[in-house]
């Protein structure tokens, strides 16, 4: 089935376009013991092109189920999600991945690492090899593309993760916690790397984290997801002016959105929740 | 790293050394104990007769047949091994049906069964290849079924986002992550394909070291037994190392020392 064409009148103004629409999206679980669980419930979601949008939530609230499903990865049990325009089916070329942890191929070179969504399409040419080249100096790994990934510290190795997410030429940037399993240090800097690609790649990112700051620093909006069952409880503007760095998080702009999430939390707790 | 390469050198010249001290411990007991030769030869009485059956050729022939038996036993349970892993691993309705029968096969004593073998297959070359490939075999199949299911869940996700197609994902990742386990098996069948040959060659052969330890045993020469003992182990050695070998230069990402695999 065709949805209906996208006309000229359809989109005014193409960086204010949804370029991902979620609409009362449920998805239920079967458990061993068959138990049925209910890991998402009725979300509604739109993304802009352009957008960069943080996910924060306790575990349990369905972040990452959101994430599989825009993946391709999982079916939603009731409701629609539409990609540029398409209904979701499954995993879509346009659209890069990047999870908690690196997932690299521990028998590949970086170099082929990076490349692996042109090897999957059997593009070996001279030119793409260039890109993922680019790619890895861009990411301060230009002498790194003949080690193995085993040779490389955790955060050398997310930085390759997402060069090889970006060698898909994505329209859409899906990030699982990625910065989740390393140190603070080397997360700080990750996040200003990452800021970098956005600034000069124009890419529409979903980006899931559990800590307020991250999210507050990354996104243009922060959408809260509270569990049993996972569910958005607010979505957050950050109208804090980019180019943003690690000196935003001095802001008192920044203090307050994040104090506002958090008071959403401890609202949502439920009584008696010893934390 | 030179100081690594020192260490392991260490190590080894250890080894070395308390091999020489057990064997002149074991030549000091046979000649103080006067230990007839019948019962227990001295390492010099070994020595010597070694020396004498590799120079004047008595072994040569034994050893060419033995060595046949040993390799294209060991490649053909290395390959149908490999194979009928795959299809198990890959098919899931083999898996239900053919599985527990093989479990079932594993159980009998391929020892056992060599006399069968030999009245089915013969004296010759077969009958030792055969046992020598079943014997080699389980372990194999064994290592390549939960080689291909230790494939990392996270990973098949993310081949599967990356949009690789089934056969992709086998060839990049599946095949790859199950190398790792399989070499245990080879390494553990290399050993096995050994001890598979000499069983067949005791049952019934005309030819073989196995042959020749039966041969000098019925005649109480304890030194040749002896002797054909040390050229065996040094041919299990030299197929395990070789095998080992092979196994690092292909699973080079796994950084951690490998256990030693201990044959059973």
């Amino acid at each position: 089935m065709l949805t209906s064409p996208v006309t000229e009148t359809d989109r005014p103004a193409i960086a204010s376009r949804a370029l991902i629409t979620i609409e009362n999206v449920e998805k239920k679980f079967a458990t061993h013991s068959g138990e049925v669980v209910t890991a998402l419930a009725k979300v509604n979601l739109d993304i802009k092109e352009n957008e960069f949008v943080s996910v924060v939530g306790p575990s349990g609230c369905g972040k990452t189920t959101l994430l599989r499903i825009l993946a391709g990865l999982t079916s939603v049990t009731s409701g629609t999600v539409k990609c540029d325009g398409e209904i979701l089916r499954g995993p879509r070329s346009d659209v890069g991945i990047v999870f908690q942890q690196a997932l690299l191929l521990p028998w590949n070179t970086v170099l082929d690492n990076v490349l692996l969504s042109p090897h999957l399409k059997n593009d070996r040419s001279e030119a793409t090899r260039w890109r993922a080249e680019r790619w890895l100096d861009f990411m301060g790994l230009a002498d790194f593309g003949r080690k193995y990934p085993f040779e490389l510290s955790g955060g050398m190795q997310q930085r390759v993760a997402i060069c090889r997410a970006l060698m898909r030429e994505p329209k859409v940037l899906l990030m699982d916690e990625p910065f989740g399993a390393l140190d603070a240090m080397t997360r700080e800097s990750l996040n200003v790397e990452l800021m970098r690609v956005c600034s000069e790649e124009k890419k529409t990112v979903l980006f899931i984290t559990h800590s307020i700051p991250e999210a507050v620093l990354l996104g243009d909006r922060v959408v809260v997801m509270s569990p049993r069952p996972g569910r958005i409880s607010e979505i957050i503007d950050v109208d804090i002016a980019r180019p943003r760095s690690l000196k935003t998080m001095a802001d008192t702009r920044f203090g307050e959105i994040c104090d506002r999430i958090r008071t959403i939390f401890g609202s949502e707790a439920p009584t008696g929740a010893s934390l | 790293m030179n100081h690594k390469l020192a260490n392991q050198l260490s190590a080894r010249i250890q080894v070395i050394a308390l091999a020489i001290v057990l064997v002149a411990l074991w030549e000091a007991i046979c000649r103080i104990g006067h230990v007839s030769p019948l019962v227990v030869p001295a390492p010099s009485g070994v020595a010597v007769r070694l020396y004498t059956l590799l120079s004047d050729g008595t072994m040569w022939p034994h050893l060419l047949v033995t060595l046949t038996e040993v390799l294209i036993g060991f490649a053909v349970g290395i390959a149908s091994g490999l194979v009928v892993g795959a299809l198990i691993s890959l098919v899931p309705v083999i898996e239900k049906l053919v599985y527990p029968y093989l479990v079932a096969l594993q159980t009998v004593p391929k020892v056992a069964v060599a006399p069968l073998l030999v009245i089915w297959f013969g004296y010759g070359l077969t009958s030792k290849v055969v046992i020598t490939a079943l014997i080699c075999f389980f372990p194999i199949l064994v290592s390549v079924i939960s080689g291909f299911h230790s494939t990392d869940r996270d990973q098949l996700d993310m081949m599967k986002a990356y949009g690789a197609t089934t056969w992709q994902t086998l060839l990049r990742l599946r095949i790859p992550s199950a190398l790792v386990l399989i070499f245990a098996g080879l390494e553990i069948a290399s050993v096995l394909a050994v001890i598979g040959t000499i069983v067949g060659e005791f049952v019934g052969a005309q030819a073989g070291l196995g042959y020749l330890i039966m041969n000098y045993n019925f005649n109480l020469d304890i030194t040749g037994v002896f002797a054909v003992l040390i050229i065996l182990s040094a041919i299990g050695m030299i197929l395990h190392g070789i095998t080992r070998f092979a196994g690092r230069r292909y699973i080079f990402w796994i950084r951690r020392e490998q256990p030693a695999v201990m044959p059973h």
